[in-house]
């Protein structure tokens, strides 16, 4: 009896849980199995699917834009990543420890938090509009003005990635913001006190009293950006459409438009299950780099 | 996949729905008296005998058998109605019989409001002739053809729909249209049809696609610049026939361009939509590219072509700097041309496009400043004397292949009568797209548009993108990749022709394409 008793306590929690893990079956795991299946096949409008083995792996590694897609979506994620770290961690600490009022650190956050509010599509059309190649947009009138250029630019001829890098860094630095925000007021007072007392600067208070407790925020969202930046393409493509001739296109969006607009979705599929492998990869890298296992060790000193 | 399933779930549970929940409320009322029965026998008037105590629990098991038997006769009879609905409802309308076409739809979009107000025109005119037989439509959202596929290898059923030409291909390869062949025999089609729509309508020997309308890429020119640059009216108006003629060619058109900019007339010679359009393929047959074999249903990559095609966008950007090396993002490419910034303008839908977006009256003032300001002609050949070219946007409409029996016959029907020219009309008019019948032109209207009237010659030069299923998704992707690279990545010729071959090689099955 008692070893029924004890089974039935181990499966309570198990009951509260197959809700959430049917969906997550369904929504989730399912689709990750199925695409995991759709790459040995030659999947295709046709809907009538054969095997046809490893030869959708192959053809990614023979594909002539792959290596130059790749170095594109590296050079996307690294860079967008590195502008949405600093701007949080600068805004963050900018608006909650050097401004002392919380009024004012309320309204920082609300006006950083809106710009989550409206939709992709919006900042996209004010972008094509503001880089437009008419010397009346304003990047090209503010650059004549200055004397910076002679003739008006094409900007999203001539620098497709800078600007759809900075769009997305710059959009996607907002929930950064919010959660170091969070974290920087959650340090006690003290801490600053102390380091004051201390003969420490304001500029010793942030690196080395601020910045290193906010190491599990930081890891947090460095991990999550890169796990997000691999694999968006939402400003890609309402921007350029990966073009002028793939130089803004990464490989999700290679992926994509494999699948839905060349119609193959075996090798669509193959690609983006390569996405996933660099994804855990890159995950890899930074748990090393952030020393995540040292991070989870349990308090050496007793409570 | 499961809102496919959830959606045709729900559609056929609708009224068996409606019904269960209004029984529902009948049995929650006879479960209150029970429940109500158990409380009272529990509250207080336990004080029963025991003869009493099993004739209590024999009429509680009696009652929660008659409750459980309602219930299911309840669902029975919900699915039941629910099926039956549909059939009192055809009962209901006095034996006429009801027919529901479903066509995948975009509401949203005008020019596709008006092709199927056009078809609808037909159905009404059946409906006149045969008043036993009603007609209903119900809509779809109009889906992209790999969605179309997925929908329709899941079973969510439709009659017919409307698409350009390049997706024939991909619908045939998907097993999603049946052939239209008895189009072209229609009475009303047969003798009236365009002798050259008819043919370029046929895919793989076969015509998939009933042709609705089309529209012309045609080369449309600012005649007030013209002027400027010293050319005379009767050079003006004798142009289009130059052109026709091969005696003005795309190196005319170069010296023209540079004139005008040297003269600061224009900031730009010659500008089409972007390099996603059919403009660039009618370049493309301007300088002799054939990018398809129509009897081996192939695709061709004939190398001198490209090398020769890529050499003119070489020029006419970084040479002669007749087209802006903004093209591949510019925004307001249309306006540049008609707010008098560019002087040549390639694309199907200009003077539609204008005409929409004309600030006054559209109907009564458009056509006057339009003949008054600009002009238009074919695509000029690139070597003198060869034959001027016209691209043309042939939409069609497709046929499901699920569409049989009577529903197939009386949509033939209905479609012979709206291709009687007055049918035809409302739609050329209101779209500014033109007719594949060419007894429409006929008519006082039409004569009277005179845009339709002065463009109907170039139907005869017109030719149209493939409908193989590699060449949209593939094919012309990458060969306009490559005039980006040209453009802006100042990629040589050769470079280029380079990169679009061995693209072809890898992404499209050497039994697809020929290579020259």
């Amino acid at each position: 009896m008692n070893y029924k008793i004890n089974l039935r306590k181990k499966l309570y929690p198990l009951w509260f849980l197959l809700p959430f893990l049917i969906m997550i079956s369904m929504f989730f795991g399912f689709p990750i199995i199925l695409t995991g299946v759709m790459t040995f096949t030659d999947f295709d409008i046709t809907y009538r699917p054969s095997f046809v083995g490893f030869k959708n792996y192959q053809k990614i590694a023979m594909d002539p834009n792959f290596f130059k897609i790749l170095a594109i979506t590296f050079t996307f994620t690294l860079v967008a990543l590195a502008i949405i770290m600093l701007m949080s961690i600068v805004i963050s600490i900018l608006t909650q420890y050097f401004v002392k009022r919380k009024v004012a650190r309320y309204a920082y956050r609300t006006i950083w938090l809106s710009m989550n509010a409206l939709p992709s599509i919006i900042y996209a059309v004010v972008i094509r509009g503001v880089f437009s190649p008419y010397a009346t947009s304003g990047a090209n009138y503010i650059c004549l003005k200055l004397g910076l250029i002679a003739d008006p630019i094409s900007w999203l001829n001539h620098f497709p990635l800078v600007l759809v890098i900075f769009t997305t860094g710059f959009l996607n630095g907002a929930n950064g913001i919010i959660i170091l925000s969070a974290a920087i007021n959650s340090i006690p007072e003290d801490y600053y006190k102390a380091a004051r007392v201390d003969g420490t600067t304001e500029w010793g208070i942030v690196t080395q009293v601020i910045i290193p407790l906010l190491k599990w925020p930081l890891m947090y969202l460095t991990v999550t950006n890169a796990i997000s930046l691999i694999s968006s393409y939402n400003y890609i493509l309402l921007l350029t459409e990966g073009g002028p001739n793939l130089r803004t296109t990464t490989l999700s969006l290679y992926a994509y438009q494999n699948a839905f607009e060349n119609s193959q979705f075996g090798y669509g599929a193959a690609i983006s299950i390569f996405v996933v492998t660099i994804s855990i990869a890159l995950v890899l890298v930074l748990f090393k780099l952030f020393n995540f296992d040292e991070m989870i060790q349990p308090c050496r000193i007793d409570d | 996949m499961f809102h496919l399933f959830y959606e045709n779930t729900i559609i056929k549970c609708k009224y068996s729905l409606l019904t269960f929940l209004q029984a529902n409320i009948t049995l929650n009322h006879c479960f209150t008296k029970l429940i109500n029965y158990n409380l009272n026998i529990t509250n207080g008037f336990s004080n029963f005998t025991k003869e009493e105590e099993d004739m209590r629990k024999q009429k509680e098991k009696k009652m929660k058998k008659i409750i459980l038997l309602l219930l299911f006769s309840t669902v029975m009879l919900s699915i039941f109605a629910g099926g039956a609905a549909e059939k009192e409802t055809s009962d209901e309308t006095n034996k006429v019989k009801t027919i529901t076409y479903t066509v995948r739809h975009d509401s949203s979009n005008e020019n596709v409001v008006s092709r199927m107000n056009m078809i609808i025109d037909g159905f009404k005119q059946l409906e006149k002739e045969d008043p036993k037989v009603h007609f209903e439509f119900n809509y779809l959202p109009k889906l992209e053809v790999n969605e179309l596929a997925m929908q329709f290898h899941a079973g969510v059923e439709a009659d017919f729909f409307f698409d350009e030409e390049t997706a024939t291909g991909s619908l045939v390869k998907g097993g999603i249209i049946q052939p239209v062949d008895w189009f072209a025999t229609l009475p009303n089609v047969k003798d009236t049809l365009i002798p050259n729509v008819r043919e370029l309508s046929i895919y793989d020997g076969h015509m998939y696609g009933v042709p609705i309308d089309m529209a012309l890429g045609c080369l449309y020119a600012n005649k007030k610049i013209l002027s400027k640059l010293g050319w005379s009216s009767e050079e003006i108006e004798t142009w289009p026939k130059r052109v026709q003629n091969g005696e003005w060619t795309f190196e005319d058109m170069a010296k023209t361009c540079k004139k005008a900019i040297d003269m600061g007339l224009v900031k730009y010679g010659f500008m089409l939509d972007g390099v996603d359009n059919a403009g660039t393929f009618g370049i493309a047959k301007s300088l002799g590219i054939e990018m398809y074999d129509r009897e081996q249903n192939k695709l061709i990559f004939d190398r001198n072509s490209w090398l020769e095609f890529y050499k003119f966008w070489e020029e006419a950007v970084h040479e002669d700097m007749m087209i802006p090396k903004s093209l591949p993002n510019f925004e307001g490419t249309y306006n540049s041309f008609f707010k008098g910034d560019t002087l040549f303008f390639s694309d199907v839908s200009g003077y539609e496009y204008w005409r929409r977006n004309f600030d006054g009256d559209a109907e009564k003032e458009f056509p006057e400043y339009y003949e008054e300001n600009f002009t238009q002609a074919l695509i000029p050949s690139y070597r003198k004397g060869e034959p001027a070219q016209c691209a043309m946007k042939l939409r069609s409409m497709f046929v499901f292949s699920s569409v049989k029996g009577e529903k197939l016959d009386y949509l033939k029907k209905a479609l012979n009568l709206s291709y009687l020219p007055e049918n035809q009309v409302n739609n050329m008019l209101t779209m500014g797209k033109l007719s594949t019948i060419a007894t429409t032109y006929d008519l006082q209207e039409i004569k009277d548009f005179k845009f339709a009237s002065d463009t109907a010659y170039m139907t005869d030069y017109a030719t149209i993108r493939s409908g193989h299923p590699d060449y949209n998704t593939k094919y012309s992707k990458y060969y306009r990749n490559q005039i980006e690279g040209v453009i802006v990545d100042n990629l040589s010729a050769i470079e280029a022709v380079d990169k679009l071959e061995s693209e072809l090689r890898f992404n499209i099955d050497a039994d697809q394409i020929i290579f020259k």
